[in-house]
């Protein structure tokens, strides 16, 4: 199931800085985790992923790199930034409160909400 | 067999080729640091691209509409994109599926990309955009002011000239003055100096320096001879003037064209007659042509010149006769309404009052009692008159031809001319034209300026509102004026003179104001020498004080315009000057600084400068002119050495020589 454009349009940016925290990635590979790890819900096509990284990159969250790779190819890198790290941070708990907030409402179920 | 230039030709346009695409698709930023990089080349970007995905981000790149450097980065990274999912399997129309709209893509790439450029980048676009709304607002503005100014004209104009025109017309041809003038006027005979007969305007420039010799002349002094001929050969044409001054009206008619008479006079004068007016008259009561006023300047200068002439040959009835018709010159042309040919009319009592103090001066006790009474009543008989009727009738007549019907102006050309006609008589606008000058820039300007200069009804408000402040002061003792209000001063600002130049452009209205109060002054003070001729008569001495001459002598003795007391009268002295000396005694005004300086003149002698050189505002003599003004007796008047040099009167070489010395 996918999520609606409004929730996408909130989750998605938060959902891109948190799988570069763990490490620099490149477009496809964005594409591919979030598909992967979000089993389907938050897979956005490329149309939707690659504003959304322009538009990080324009807040200063991402920082954009061309490197070549083992192949040969040239790909664009992305890794996340000092104000991008402070942005997740505070994302991630506000999304935590609004986890908590949802479950006390009984709209998501515990074990869907984490604590 | 192909030679080896052959073999290298080419590779060597191959080596052109790839100069000129690595120049083309290399971005200048990249230029710049010397680096031909082409990293904007689209071969580069679309390599091994099949063919569907190639279009995919050819079509999302192009509809961004970004800067190349930023379409080739999108393009580039899509490229990636699309690399990638190729090497993992995934088929080119799958990829292509899965991307999603390219139009909303290329929406959200240009919106995010151009957020993320940087400042200075972001300033020079807000500055351009700023710019060019900022043209495009000017370009709108001036269009409709354009639009308002060419699109608008002035309205029907009244007939002014012909209103003033009727009073004269009205004057019973028994009473007109005018008729007997022309016929005088017609009756002189030119007089050429010596050598051959110059024709046409030498002509014309030789009689008028002749007159101005002839008139300054004393017996025994350069010019003298000349001066006597003249007399003689005009005493028929002196007589006809004679006669013309006793009539009791003025009743010239004016015209916009060059009259029959002026015509009929240059080439009877001259043989030569005058260019014809061009076209009908924008503004006939400016345009309306004052040729008489030199008629009669040249009547004033006979006159002074034949009561000297008469004097010498003993003739006092001829002389007095001169000399009141000197002073009914210049109340005729008074009678004209026309402000300058009332200046004129100052202009020739002063000369007339001149003469007469200088012939009580060298020969009063010669006249008879009968004769000087007769010259006191003429002097006494006129008071200049200060009115500014012809002044608003001529700003409204502008205001009619350079204002369209909304009020607004419609044709600052006419205004610019109007302006340049007056150009002497202002202080503040500058000496050339407004539009002559610049004629491009000024077209451009004058929406603008048509907007800036204020409507008719303020105009109309406000040159009635100055016209009747110095109506007022003209009505009040010279000591009793007050300053210009603040709400009235045009001049002092630049802006609010061109905005309310229509009601400036006549001049300074002080100006009329104080000629009329010096030719007033001259004119009881001389009646005043006259008195005391007649009281010297009587007692055999000179009054102590002006108030112990007998009222049937002189009825009020003048006042001091400075102050409002008696003019300053005083005993001669061992020091003063020989005409002083001669009189017996002085009569001085004390002159705006408000000092009696016991009657030594200042700097600023006022009856020395000229007529039309009057122009300081009314309460702002500043700096006070220092010293006394000495009004009787005046120095005789010499002649003037340039002009006489210039006749062959007398001899260049020398007269130069001694002036360069």
């Amino acid at each position: 199931m996918k999520l609606e454009s409004d929730l996408m349009r909130g989750a998605g940016p938060v959902a891109v800085l948190k799988l570069l925290e763990a490490g620099p990635k490149y477009g496809y590979e964005l594409v591919q985790a979030l598909d992967l790890r979000s089993d389907g819900v938050l897979n956005m096509g490329q149309s939707t992923l690659y504003p959304l990284l322009y538009n990080l990159e324009a807040k200063g969250f991402i920082k954009p790199e061309w490197r070549t790779a083992e192949t040969g190819r040239k790909r664009k890198y992305y890794h996340l930034t000092p104000k991008g790290e402070k942005r997740l941070a505070s994302a991630s708990d506000q999304w935590s409160r609004l986890a908590a907030a949802m479950v006390a409402l009984g709209i998501v179920a515990p074990e869907a909400g984490g604590k | 067999m192909p030679t080896e230039s052959e073999h290298d030709r080419p590779a060597a346009r191959a080596r052109l080729a790839e100069a000129y695409r690595r120049a083309r698709y290399t971005p200048l930023v990249d230029a710049v640091r010397l680096r031909l990089t082409a990293r904007l080349d689209p071969r580069k970007i679309y390599r091994d691209l099949p063919r569907p995905a190639e279009d995919l981000v050819r079509t999302v790149a192009r509809k961004t509409r970004l800067l190349r450097v930023e379409r080739a980065d999108v393009a580039r990274e899509l490229a990636s994109h699309f690399h990638e999912g190729l090497h993992s399997g995934a088929s080119p129309e799958e990829l292509v599926q899965s991307f999603g709209d390219p139009r909303a893509a290329a929406t959200l790439i240009r919106r995010a990309k151009r957020r993320a450029r940087p400042l200075p980048h972001k300033l020079v676009t807000w500055t351009t955009k700023s710019l060019l709304a900022a043209a495009a607002v000017v370009v709108i503005s001036w269009g409709l002011l354009a639009w308002s100014y060419y699109g608008s004209s002035p309205g029907p104009m009244p007939d002014r000239l012909a209103k003033f025109n009727a009073r004269a017309a009205a004057i019973p041809e028994e009473e007109n003055a005018w008729p007997i003038y022309l016929e005088a006027a017609f009756a002189m005979q030119p007089l050429p100096p010596s050598g051959g007969e110059p024709e046409g305007r030498e002509q014309r420039r030789t009689d008028w320096n002749t007159l101005q010799v002839a008139q300054t002349a004393r017996p025994g002094e350069v010019g003298w001879d000349l001066a006597v001929d003249r007399a003689n050969r005009n005493t028929e044409a002196i007589y006809t003037i004679h006669s013309a001054a006793s009539r009791p009206r003025f009743g010239l008619e004016l015209s916009t064209d060059i009259a029959q008479w002026q015509g009929d006079l240059s080439e009877h004068r001259y043989g030569e007659r005058f260019d014809q007016g061009s076209g009908p008259p924008k503004l006939p009561l400016v345009e309306a042509l004052l040729g008489h006023l030199g008629e009669f300047r040249r009547f004033s200068y006979d006159l002074a010149l034949d009561a000297r002439v008469a004097i010498a040959q003993d003739n006092f009835e001829r002389a007095t006769q001169s000399l009141i018709a000197l002073q009914r010159l210049a109340a005729h042309l008074d009678q004209d309404p026309w402000s300058l040919s009332r200046i004129v009319a100052c202009s020739i009592s002063e000369t007339g009052t001149r003469a007469i103090g200088e012939s009580l001066l060298l020969h009063g006790e010669r006249f008879t009692r009968e004769q000087l009474t007769r010259i006191a009543h003429t002097l006494a008989g006129w008071d200049p008159t200060v009115d500014f009727e012809n002044e608003r009738a001529q700003v409204l007549e502008l205001i009619d031809a350079t204002f369209a019907p909304n009020g607004r102006a419609a044709d600052l050309d006419t205004l610019d001319e109007f302006l340049s006609t007056y150009d002497d008589l202002r202080a503040w606008t500058p000496d050339e034209h407004l539009f002559e000058e610049q004629p491009i820039a000024l077209s451009i300007a004058r929406p603008l300026l048509a907007r800036i200069i204020a409507p008719s009804d303020e105009q109309i408000d406000m040159l009635l509102q100055h016209t009747a402040y110095y109506h007022a002061q003209a009505a009040r003792q010279p000591w009793e004026r007050e300053p210009i209000p603040e709400r009235l001063r045009l001049e002092d600002d630049t802006l609010r003179a061109l905005r309310f130049a229509p009601v400036t452009a006549t001049g300074d209205r002080s100006r009329p104001i104080d000629i009329r109060d010096r030719t007033r002054l001259h004119r009881d003070t001389l009646l005043t020498a006259i008195a005391i001729e007649l009281y010297r008569r009587d007692t055999g001495t000179i009054p102590q004080s002006l108030s112990d001459i007998p009222t049937k002598l002189l009825p009020s003795p003048p006042l001091d315009p400075a102050d409002g007391q008696l003019v300053r009268y005083r005993f001669a002295e061992s020091s003063d000057k020989a005409h002083v000396k001669q009189a017996g005694y002085l009569l001085y005004t004390i002159g705006p600084d408000l000092k009696d300086d016991h009657g030594a003149p200042g700097k600023h002698y006022w009856s020395v400068r000229p007529n039309l050189d009057w122009s300081t505002p009314i309460g702002e003599r500043k700096p006070p002119a220092e010293g006394d003004y000495p009004v009787y007796p005046r120095k005789p008047g010499t002649v003037d050495l340039d002009t006489a040099a210039d006749l062959g009167l007398i001899d260049p070489v020398e007269h130069w020589s001694a002036t360069d010395n």
